[in-house]
């Protein structure tokens, strides 16, 4: 009987073994936890380099440690002809395994968006632990001094960059959701165009030292904007939007994030904050001459009217309408903007194409297709007080 | 032998067995070949194997209590019996070994990309003896048990994922190809004409194995049309038919705030067990056919043989997925076709005959 027990007992420990979990394991300090990933390619010479924000797990909590504050993230910068030689020769500077699948946003040059950003693309979605579902920006300025930047309050460029994305997207309809690499992916594989964030105005004297920019008041100099987009047409930037169009383009795309605009309404100067409801998009057909017809239902607030606010419910049927009539004109106005370049922001050729999908000439269809906008406000919220103050004079 | 599977273990068995490896291989293929309209394959297909297996009800209802391997050697006697039976034990390893190869292969892909493949093919295969050595018995209670584990958290998961679903991704509806099916018919074979594998069961059955078989094919039919829709809606035909494992990525892209992400490996975690419940049933099948046309009594050494046998199978099927695709498209049918549909139905020929001259 004992005999059989050890037996079991020995067999029990062969097994141990086969748990292998441990042996090749892999602990937080000895992984390169990659931020975010920046991309320039040189025309001319065809060379790509690429740059790798690793975190520092040091930083931080260590500022009282001695040789003082240490910097957020360390950017590796590492050239070669592919992205695949690059990546299986970055250590020859990164003594860490390089870790890429948490990063949250990846940043291009402007010049390699020109060229086409197909081939990153394709590198990434390629990727086993590659992930497509990061933003995708375009960086309009000093590449290098770009990705050496280290930017006030959210000390690590990445987080800020995802961050100010996100409350763009929501309260300023200056950045819409759909500028991840999967996004371009789909739009751009249906023949569709894509707007992405385009980071500019980068200047002179950005720092990378992270003390220097903690310990300085003003945030602004040691920052970068985002500002415009860059539009892209079968992965190549095409060329780009200003700030206002961004707004159109968002709204007419079905991003529901809130936008306050000043509007002149019957001789008053009005801030109304608009949002997006609920959009229709439908085509008629009148001998084969298509007609899109864009309707939106938008929701109103006052909370930044400041300046004045409609008394009755007469007052606010008309104030509606005069903003019904400048938004549709103003988006009908984005529309002839966009397709005088070329351009389909609206997605009308995939429109047209749901409609008829053996279209003989789809692109003739798109030229001739005619669009009108309707907009439909309705007043929805008001802020703290019923009518502003207005003095005594 | 004496009927020891519920009825409706059996078909949770079939459901499971169906869907194993198919929501690793056929996604991305179906998309491929059938785009918005892929789901409508899984229903045809679907439809097409309850045929099938109506094929194999008709020709066990002549051999009541008689296994797969058992029938070829009371239909067409000692000799050509054998040959049969050896070549359905044959198929059953080759697909196990497939099925095994698909499971290192996703592994390899997605987050273990430094283990050896055999190292996977044996641990799972150790496992999946244990199981056979308990009996038919152990595998049907296995996967009652272990279905709601795998049923809740896959629906809870893609119903978490449809942060991402946008319904334009799906219309224009039956535009692009609904009757892709035709064209590429290899769905059939693989997984539907495969389910013969299950017929081995059959005799274990309490209540007899008709319906639950039926009900299992239909409900798997059911799931996979529901998953491929999801991975339309969530993907979109661009990228889910090119991706190697849509139904991965998709639950990988889930974010949900800060504190939902991911959350793959419970994707990963129901493929790996989706993928053991196939493989058990093939190492049972291959196991008691051995068993009852040899009438062997010691156990380990079939178990050693197999072991050897199969991981081997794994490693030689496909050099790599282009060659497996490829094989899928052009032969998958022809193979899957000779087992399921050709045999059983030569045996019920012959057994019709036969009878017909005994009046």
């Amino acid at each position: 009987m004992a005999r059989r027990s050890a037996a079991r007992l020995l067999m029990a420990m062969t097994f141990s073994v086969l748990v292998s979990g441990c042996w090749d394991r892999v602990e937080m300090d000895q992984l390169a936890l990659v931020s975010a990933v920046g991309v320039d390619r040189d025309p001319e010479s065809g060379e790509s380099a690429v740059y790798y924000q690793v975190i520092n797990p040091l930083s931080g909590a260590s500022s009282m440690m001695p040789g003082g504050e240490q910097s957020p993230v360390y950017t590796y910068e590492i050239r070669g002809s592919t992205f695949g030689e690059v990546k299986s020769s970055i250590y020859r500077i990164l003594p860490r395994k390089l870790f890429v699948a948490h990063y949250k946003v990846i940043l291009v040059s402007r010049r390699t968006a020109e060229q086409g950003i197909r081939d990153i693309v394709n590198f990434i979605e390629m990727q086993p632990n590659g992930r497509s579902s990061v933003p995708i920006l375009i960086v309009d300025g000093s590449f290098s001094r770009f990705m050496h930047t280290v930017t006030p309050l959210e000390q690590v460029p990445s987080d800020s960059i995802d961050s100010r994305l996100d409350f763009l997207s929501r309260d300023s309809l200056l950045a819409g959701k759909d500028n991840r690499i999967k996004d371009v992916i789909e739009r751009t594989e249906k023949s569709e165009m894509i707007v992405l964030p385009l980071i500019s105005r980068i200047s002179r004297n950005l720092s990378s030292n992270s003390a220097e920019v903690s310990a300085d008041v003003s945030a602004n100099p040691n920052n970068f904007i985002i500002e415009g987009g860059a539009v892209f047409r079968n992965y190549r930037m095409a060329g780009r939007l200003d700030d206002k169009d961004l707004i159109w383009y968002h709204l007419l795309n079905g991003q529901r994030g809130r936008h306050v605009r000043r509007f002149e309404v019957e001789g008053n100067q009005v801030s109304v904050e608009f949002s997006l409801d609920r959009i229709r998009r439908e085509v008629v057909w009148t001998n084969d001459q298509p007609v899109v017809r864009i309707r939106m239902d938008l929701a109103l607030s006052t909370v930044f009217a400041y300046e004045s606010i409609p008394k009755s419910q007469d007052e606010v049927k008309k104030f509606e309408n005069r903003l019904n009539q400048i938004i549709a004109d103003e988006c009908l106005a984005f529309c002839h903007m966009t397709r005088e370049q070329g351009w389909d922001l609206l997605g009308i050729r995939e429109l047209l194409l749901d409609h008829k999908p053996h279209h003989p000439n789809i692109d003739q269809a798109l030229e001739n297709a005619e669009v009108s906008i309707e907009a439909n406000t309705r007043l929805k919220r008001t802020g703290s007080v019923i009518q502003p103050y207005k003095g005594t004079g | 032998m004496k009927p020891m599977i519920s009825r409706f273990q059996f078909y949770l068995l079939t459901t499971n067995y169906i869907l194993g490896t198919t929501l690793f291989v056929m996604v991305q293929r179906m998309v491929n070949y059938a785009g918005q309209d892929a789901w409508l394959m899984p229903l045809w297909a679907g439809g097409f194997g309850m045929l099938a297996a109506l094929l194999w009800i008709c020709l066990f209802r002549h051999y009541p209590g008689k296994s797969l391997a058992q029938i070829p050697l009371e239909a067409w006697g000692r000799p050509l019996g054998t040959l049969v039976s050896i070549l359905y034990f044959l198929f059953f390893c080759n697909l196990a070994g497939w099925v095994l190869r698909n499971l290192s292969d996703f592994l390899n892909g997605t987050f273990m990309p430094e283990t050896p493949k055999s190292v996977f093919h044996v641990m799972f295969l150790l496992v999946a003896f244990y199981t056979v050595g308990q009996g038919a018995e152990c595998i049907g209670r296995l996967n009652q048990f272990i279905t709601p584990f795998l049923f809740f958290p896959f629906w809870t998961v893609l119903l978490l994922a449809t942060v991402n679903w946008d319904w334009e991704r799906l219309v224009p509806v039956f535009r692009s190809d609904p009757f892709a099916i035709v064209q590429h018919p290899a769905l059939l074979g693989f997984p539907f004409m495969e389910t013969i594998a299950l017929t081995m069961l059959f005799p274990l059955v309490k209540q007899g194995a008709v319906r639950p078989m039926l009900l299992g094919i239909l409900s798997a039919g059911i799931s996979l049309s529901m998953t491929l829709f999801m991975v339309i809606g969530l993907l979109g035909v661009e990228r889910a038919s090119r991706l190697t494992f849509p139904v991965y990525t998709l639950v990988q892209e889930v974010v949900i705030g800060d504190v939902i992400v991911n959350i793959h490996s419970i994707i990963s975690v129901i493929l790996l067990i989706l993928i053991f419940i196939k493989l058990s049933v093939l190492v049972y099948g291959a196991f008691e056919t051995l068993r009852q046309v040899f009438r062997l009594e010691t156990r380990w050494p079939q178990f050693l043989g197999l072991l050897i046998l199969m991981s081997a199978v794994a490693l030689s099927i496909f050099e790599n997925p282009m060659q497996n695709a490829e094989w899928g498209e052009k032969y998958t049918l022809i193979y899957d076709g000779f087992f399921a549909l050709m045999i059983p139905g030569l045996l019920l020929a012959t057994t019709w005959i036969r009878r017909a001259f005994r009046k």
